[in-house]
């Protein structure tokens, strides 16, 4: 099973870097919509508040179809309005399958992260079932087709005392209740979804709820411009005594019609209610197995100054400050082992190294890097890559080139393009003494290898690093430190092309001031004395 | 480069949201086309009735010796028999029983023929089971009908029980 799990996830990695790599390539890594997929579908679920309200104001129960068709011919707003509404929801269906997708290929979907996936299949279902209820609000064919196709799924279950579907058959007229029943339905449960939206990002820090102004705007503009060019008409009113013989389908919402009609309603139920098991139960079949699980993280309270830096770094929220009960004043940082990710952004965030998931604190790194050095035998006019291993230049992501299966190559320093690479689970993790002991010991330079920002696997790792690298955030790089030995690079799996061109250009950078230091290192009494130079110099 | 990179961002864009606008109104055929269907549906009131039947030896060894009795009765709602016929053939003969846990719930009727386009002879009978008689209170009712339906492509026909009770034919308004 976890094997299964595991190819699964791997293909789909593969499907989602590539499309990544791709949209990266037209739109920036800034911009990428896959990036942003969650805070576009919370951008569009605002969208469909707003057009929604206008589209209430004029909606009638007693004359769906009558009043829907109203809104339509007016053709300054209500046409514009209502189609915006309508391909909003489409695309919020489209960006939530990328987001899910997207976590589950990524393995963000266990552990710590269970409340989140759980409530974003509720947030999918309610989605789903929303989009359903719009339809049959218009009450043309295809709200018959789906109101009668609902009816077919319950009447199938022992609740009601009469098949729901003698509602639709024309003996009498749709009961008003039915109408009001569903709109109550399609407002009710949106303004549900931003209940469970709060519960969704609950654990997270700062969630990034809307997408960079580009983006917003840019796909905002290109809806509107969408509803504006090609409008939602409307299809033929519902008639209990015609057959639904042709229909305008969204299949957004209504992709499984064509295939659940031709089912029996109790198998429909049992392959329903089986998918969705199956993705309810992914938190226990996509969780890695016990010895490859990472710890989560622990506080060394002797070491802790209470400076609660972890504290607001921590993307988790998975720290708190306890007041201290050694006999020392002041508080000290306390994990919850619950809401670790094992992420490692606390080991980075301290800089007197007492946090950290085991293996992972700034101690840990020290005496990595220390052993790496020996090993290495730095070289002036050579970089050193310090990667994140889910990045380009993560062993995770060579070893899955080299056909490895993941696993780091064992005891051979990983090299990218003839540079060692020191790899950390998360850039975010890479202590800053780190960064100083390789340039102290004399490398040429160190070029971070970073996931890109809105790509990282832990949220926030890159956006701390920066900081801590040029903006003095605590446990920052301190100010001796030569930056122009220094680079932060942003590559996502598979930008190796990319990579490669900035380990050229920095490696080339390096060497520049390794020739550079080496002339003003020439000794100045012996060139003084040539008179040519001193003419020259003046 | 740069400008090829920009011209295929913008394209890429707006065929995306094309996609979005083509996928979001798929002309879809849900029926085919020279048919028409005919749709029974309607409600009787099914008087109660007392069924007893006799334990069998068996089932007496079983039970404790204080609810030993001779039979066993249950109070439900008469059966129906359902009788259609389409074109001079039989297309169903049920017994029709209230539904329900304590078998409480009204007898209805809810089916629907597929029949290509035409004209159909329609018969169909509902009556109570014979030789069994309601405890009191209203008597069952007997529906019959025999039509000749034209139907042409597309058309619904529904087969209901009018304000009077008898069953009738609805069609679309003209
Ligand atoms: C209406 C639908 C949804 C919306 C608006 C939504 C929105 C979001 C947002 C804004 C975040 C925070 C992203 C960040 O700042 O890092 C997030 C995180 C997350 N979402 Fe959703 N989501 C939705 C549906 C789903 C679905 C269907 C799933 C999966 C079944 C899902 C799984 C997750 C997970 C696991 C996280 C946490 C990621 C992490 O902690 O690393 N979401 N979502
Ligand atoms: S960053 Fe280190 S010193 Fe500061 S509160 Fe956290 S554990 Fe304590
Ligand atoms: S390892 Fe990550 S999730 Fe865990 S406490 Fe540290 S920063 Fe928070």
């Amino acid at each position: 099973m976890r094997g299964l799990a595991a190819k699964l996830r791997s293909v789909s990695w593969s499907l989602i870097s590539r499309a990544d790599r791709f949209m990266n390539r037209l739109y920036s890594s800034r911009f990428n919509p896959l990036y942003h997929s969650g805070a576009l579908v919370f951008l569009l679920l605002i969208v469909l508040l707003i057009t929604g309200l206008y589209l209430l104001i004029f909606y009638r129960i007693g004359e769906p179809h009558a009043s829907v068709a109203r809104i339509t011919d007016q053709a300054w707003l209500g046409r514009w309005i209502r189609s915006l509404h309508r391909y909003g929801s489409d695309a919020a269906v489209f960006a939530v399958a990328i987001h899910a997708f997207r976590l589950f290929a990524q393995g963000r979907s266990w552990g710590p992260r269970t409340l989140a996936w759980l409530s974003g299949l509720v947030l999918l279902f309610v989605l789903l079932v929303s989009g359903w209820t719009g339809y049959v609000m218009v009450w043309d064919v295809q709200a018959q087709l789906l109101a009668v196709e609902g009816a077919r799924w319950l009447d199938v279950l022992p609740i009601f005392s009469e098949p729901l579907g003698r509602a639709f058959v024309g003996e009498q007229a749709i009961p008003s209740a039915f109408f009001f029943l569903n709109l109550f339905l399609h407002v009710a449960l949106p303004v549900g979804m931003f209940v469970i939206l709060w519960i969704h990002v609950s654990r997270i820090a700062r969630p990034g709820l809307l997408p960079p102004r580009g983006l917003l705007w840019g796909s905002l503009g290109l809806l509107l411009a969408l509803s504006v060019l090609w409008p939602i008409g409307m299809d033929p009113a519902a008639d209990a005594f015609r057959i639904p013989e042709r229909a305008a389908l969204d299949i957004f919402y209504a992709f499984w019609l064509p295939a659940t009609r031709f089912m029996p309603a109790g198998a429909v139920w049992v392959f329903g209610l089986s998918l969705t098991a199956v993705a309810l139960a992914a938190p226990l079949w996509t969780r890695p197995a016990p010895e490859g699980k990472a710890e989560p993280s622990s506080v060394d309270a002797r070491l802790c100054t209470g400076c609660e830096q972890c504290y607001l770094d921590c993307p988790y929220e998975a720290i708190t400050m306890k007041q201290r009960t050694d006999g020392r004043d002041g508080v000290y940082a306390v994990v919850d082992p619950a809401l670790c990710v094992s992420c490692g952004i606390c080991a980075a965030s301290c800089a007197p190294m007492g946090i950290g998931p085991p293996g992972m604190t700034g101690r840990d790194q020290l005496e990595r890097v220390k052993e790496f050095v020996r090993l290495l035998q730095p070289d002036p006019s050579e970089v050193v890559l310090v990667g994140c291993a889910r990045g380009a230049a993560g062993f995770e992501t060579l070893a899955a080139q080299e056909g490895n299966g993941g696993e780091p190559p064992a005891h051979t320093p990983g090299t990218f393009d003839g540079s060692r690479i020191f790899q950390v689970p998360c850039a975010g993790n890479v202590h800053t003494s780190v960064i100083e002991y390789l340039v102290r010991a004399g490398v040429g330079g160190v070029l971070v290898v970073a996931c890109h920002p809105r790509d990282c696997w832990s949220r926030e790792g890159p956006r701390w690093l920066e900081e801590r690298m040029y903006h003095d955030r605590e446990a920052e790089l301190k100010e001796r430190v030569d930056r122009s030995r220094l680079r932060v690079f942003h590559a996502s799996v598979g930008e190796d092309r990319e990579l490669a061109v900035a380990v050229a250009d920095f490696r080339e950078s390096v060497r520049q001031l390794a020739a550079a230091k080496a002339e003003a290192e020439i000794d100045i009494d012996l060139e003084c004395e040539v008179p040519e130079l001193l003419e020259a110099g003046s | 480069m740069s400008r090829l990179k920009v011209g295929l961002g913008v394209l890429v864009a707006l065929l995306m949201t094309a996609a979005i606008g083509a996928l979001s109104q798929v002309p879809y055929r849900a029926e085919s086309g020279g048919q028409a269907w005919i749709r029974l549906s309607w409600r009787v009131s099914a008087p109660r009735i007392e069924e007893c039947r006799t334990f069998t030896a068996e089932e007496l060894a079983k039970l404790p010796v204080h609810m030993r009795r001779d039979k066993v009765c249950e109070t439900t709602g008469i059966p129906y028999r359902l009788r259609i016929v389409l074109n001079g053939e039989g297309v169903e003969e049920t017994l029709i029983r209230r539904t329900g846990t304590r078998g409480d719930r009204p007898i209805y009727v809810y089916r629907e023929l597929r029949v290509p386009s035409g004209t159909h002879r329609l018969e169909i009978t509902l009556e109570p089971e014979v030789g069994v008689e309601p405890l009191s209170g209203d008597a069952p009712v007997a529906l019959e009908l025999a039509e000749d339906l034209d139907l042409s492509d597309g058309d619904v026909a529904l087969i209901t029980r009018s304000e009077d009770g008898r069953l009738v034919v609805r069609r679309a308004e003209p």
